[in-house]
């Protein structure tokens, strides 16, 4: 069995490729990578061990893998199909201008097809029925030239990638990597041992540069980015073809390709990306921020809270040879409340609230953008009970203190503030919320309610400490009601002022509002 | 047990991770092989000195940083750059993306013969800009002491991990804690111009609690530590 270790983005980008391209020996069962054949394939934490087995039929599952990605060849037919479909006298000329365009720049048909021309409509259909019968009579052979091509952009021009290799090149796959890699035949370099892994033979003349990968950054000419100014770097055949399996571990959107790096585990890194991909597809706007509310809620408690700092997200165009890298920049204190959090995050997860212009806005992904903005202000709070008040908040009273508490304890935690306040400060004043409410409902007055909520939430909106007192007081009085004694600690700090007032808020919006319960 | 603590700050810094070029990622702390170098630096080694190293500190963030670097490029580049005569190669800039660990403070424990441990001490104090990682990340060398550590049963006094740390795996195992899985470099040999390491497993675990064996325990500090190495 040969082991593969994790490594750095591009090695596992190249595990996770690797794994994509073999999917036939492992499934996801409930947030858990599982193997399907310990014969062949082992997962362990920080490495994948595989026997050389695995390499059989490698070649056709590494062509299919890449075809299906390029995807051009499909595109390309469905395309003809449709054309088919429109083409009559009267659209002939747009149709003959659009089939033009399309065979140009795909030219291993256009070479195929010999002359495009048509006169008339009739002429036109049979030159696109002959288009469409070469492409699936000789589907194979387009296989291989449109892998070749897909593969030079990741790869460069290595073994069947080569320029000269023009047909043959899945035997030349099979013969230069599938077979040798399966019966371990590859030439061994006796002075070296793979400078990647540390544990096998290099395979002769096999060397980690840009032959591995363009976006790389380590061409053979910047020697001094290497040790000794050496740039020769050995590497073993695993190695080799982890690297060259990368493309397939990357998430590609409109023409980006995209890879989320972590330290923590090969089944993390899997289920990471996976879950970029899913986001990816669903909302291509703001997938970062997506993905990482969606990943907190997935999550089992990660394995460190350095992982949660230190989440790196990869874009690369290959236009350039460097890839572009964002990451959050999540502290270590963020981080800390965020797993400290996790099960109050996870509740809010279904809430939302929706605006004036019909946009629904999910509770937590808004909170969790303003904590990695460092941002966390309560315009949220604001907005919410704004909605809440017209009926529109999707989130229960209980969730809605939790969020409440959770702005307390960020303040406490992430921004060092010593508040005087407690959790079950937060709790009591709701429940003098509630206390006012029931006893407006004894009185007959639950008319009074809307308004008096919308005095004390335009006090808070705009922060106003003294406007908020006076209907306090006011209200409290005219029901015989004995003012909250916590409110001395609103007037002391503003923080206290907007935690105390909504939550009091929401203990008085109580029942009233129909806060639908969440269905957790 | 006698061992050498050492205490470090650093403002920023990069343990850079071998085979990482384009984008230059870090360790949560500096691996085995950095701390390794260090120590030789230091005493001026002039071979290797078996030692065994316990890595442990915290940090505020991880900030990426880009930075333009210089490198050798092909000599018909179009961007001529800076012709740098006995290599024959132009030096051109070349952006990189580097993870800084911001606000660094480390404890480094050392046991080895007292003589090196000694010397150690001696030299790191009459150094003029100590770095760890990267050149440029400099050294704020807040303590070096000799200290004694005990051994600390956790079945009867559990300890609770607030701050990174890395365990062998085989302490790991034995304390039954799990957490980022590193196969990092230790020490290398050179042959035929290359360097060829030797790779050590550990495990980098930064919040756990300890309820299981024993450790190692420095009561002043209030730290466990696990002594990786030869
Ligand atoms: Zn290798």
């Amino acid at each position: 069995m040969e082991k593969i270790y994790l490594g750095d983005w591009l090695y596992n980008a190249g595990i996770v490729g690797f794994l994509r391209i073999n999917n036939h020996l492992w499934d996801v069962k409930d947030t858990k990578l599982i193997s399907k054949d310990e014969n062949l394939l082992k997962i362990e934490d920080n490495y994948i061990e595989i026997d050389r087995k695995i390499f059989d039929g490698f070649t056709d599952r590494f062509f299919d893998y890449a075809f299906n990605l390029y995807g051009r060849y499909d595109r390309k037919l469905n395309r003809f199909k449709e054309l088919l479909e429109n083409l009559n006298d009267g659209t002939f000329k747009d149709v003959y201008k659009d089939f033009k365009e399309e065979v140009n720049g795909f030219t291993l048909l256009k070479n195929k097809l010999g002359d495009i021309k048509a006169e008339n409509s009739q002429e036109l259909k049979d030159l696109i029925e002959k288009a469409i019968r070469i492409l699936e009579q000789d589907k194979e052979e387009f296989l291989e030239s449109d892998v070749q091509i897909f593969l030079r952009s990741f790869n460069g021009q290595k073994s069947f990638l080569n320029k000269t290799i023009t047909k043959d090149r899945k035997k030349k796959f099979y013969e230069d990597f599938e077979e040798p890699l399966k019966t371990d035949s590859n030439q061994k370099d006796k002075k070296f041992t793979c400078v990647i892994c540390g544990e096998r033979p290099a395979k002769k003349d096999t060397n980690y540069d840009t032959g591995f990968s363009p976006v790389f950054g380590l061409n053979k000419d910047a020697v001094n980015f290497a040790w000794n100014f050496n740039t020769k770097l050995p590497s073993c055949d695993i190695c080799e073809i982890v690297y060259f399996c990368y493309f397939a571990g990357l998430t590609e959107l409109n023409g980006k390709y995209y890879f989320v790096n972590l330290d923590d585990s090969v089944e993390s890194l899997m289920l990471a990306n996976n879950l970029f991909k899913e986001e990816l597809e669903k909302s291509p706007e703001n997938p970062f921020i997506d993905f990482f509310t969606e990943y907190l809620l997935r999550i089992k408690k990660s394995q460190a809270k350095y992982t949660l700092s230190n989440i790196n997200f990869l874009e690369t165009e290959f236009k350039e040879t460097l890839p572009k890298v964002f990451s959050f920049n999540i502290d270590y204190k963020t981080a800390e409340f965020i797993e400290e959090n996790h099960e109050n995050l996870k509740s809010l997860s279904k809430s939302f609230f929706i605006l004036p212009d019909k946009t629904r806005v999910y509770i937590l992904t808004e909170f969790l953008n303003l904590i990695l903005k460092k941002d966390l202000n309560y315009g949220l709070l604001y907005k919410i009970f704004k909605s809440a008040t017209q009926d529109k908040a999707y989130v229960s009273n209980y969730n809605l203190q939790r969020l409440i508490i959770m702005y307390l304890l960020y303040k406490q935690k992430v921004g060092g503030k010593e508040m005087g306040l407690e959790e079950k400060s937060l709790w009591a004043m709701y429940m003098q919320g509630k206390n006012l409410l029931e006893r407006l409902k004894e009185r007959d007055a639950e008319n009074k309610i809307q308004s008096i909520a919308y005095k004390l939430l335009n006090a808070l909106k705009i922060g106003d400490v003294n406007q908020f007192m006076d209907v306090m007081m006011r209200v409290h009085m005219a029901y015989d009601l004995e003012v909250p004694g916590l409110l001395i600690k609103a007037l002391q700090d503003k923080d206290n002022f907007y935690l105390l007032g909504y939550s009091f808020l929401n203990g008085l919006l109580g029942k009233e509002n129909k806060l639908q319960e969440d269905n957790q | 047990m006698r061992v050498l603590r050492v205490k470090l700050y650093q403002e920023f810094a990069c343990y850079r991770k071998p085979m990482t070029y384009g984008f230059w990622e870090t360790y949560p702390l500096p691996p085995l092989s950095t701390v390794k170098g260090f120590f030789h630096n230091v005493v001026e080694a002039k071979e290797y000195i078996p030692a065994r190293y316990g890595i442990q500190g915290k940090f505020k963030s991880v900030v990426l940083d880009m930075q333009s670097m210089y490198k050798f490029g092909r000599k018909d580049s179009e961007n001529k750059g800076v012709y740098i005569e006995g290599f024959n190669k132009p030096l051109l800039k070349s952006p990189i993306y580097v993870s800084n660990l911001y606000a660094v403070e480390l404890t480094i424990y050392i046991e080895s013969k007292l003589e090196h441990l000694e010397k150690f001490r001696e030299n790191l104090l009459n150094l003029e800009y100590p770095s760890l990682g990267r050149k440029e990340d400099l050294v704020r060398v807040d303590s070096v002491d000799m200290v004694e550590l005990t051994e600390r049963d956790l079945f009867e006094d559990s300890y609770y991990i607030k701050n990174g740390i890395y365990f062998s795996k085989e302490k790991a195992k034995e304390l039954e804690v799990n957490g980022i899985n590193y196969r990092m470099n230790f020490y290398y040999e050179s042959k035929n111009g290359m360097r060829f390491f030797k790779k050590k497993d550990v495990v980098y675990v930064d919040n756990k609690n300890l309820e299981f064996g024993s450790i190692l325990y420095d009561k002043e500090e209030d730290k466990v530590v696990d002594l990786i190495g030869d």
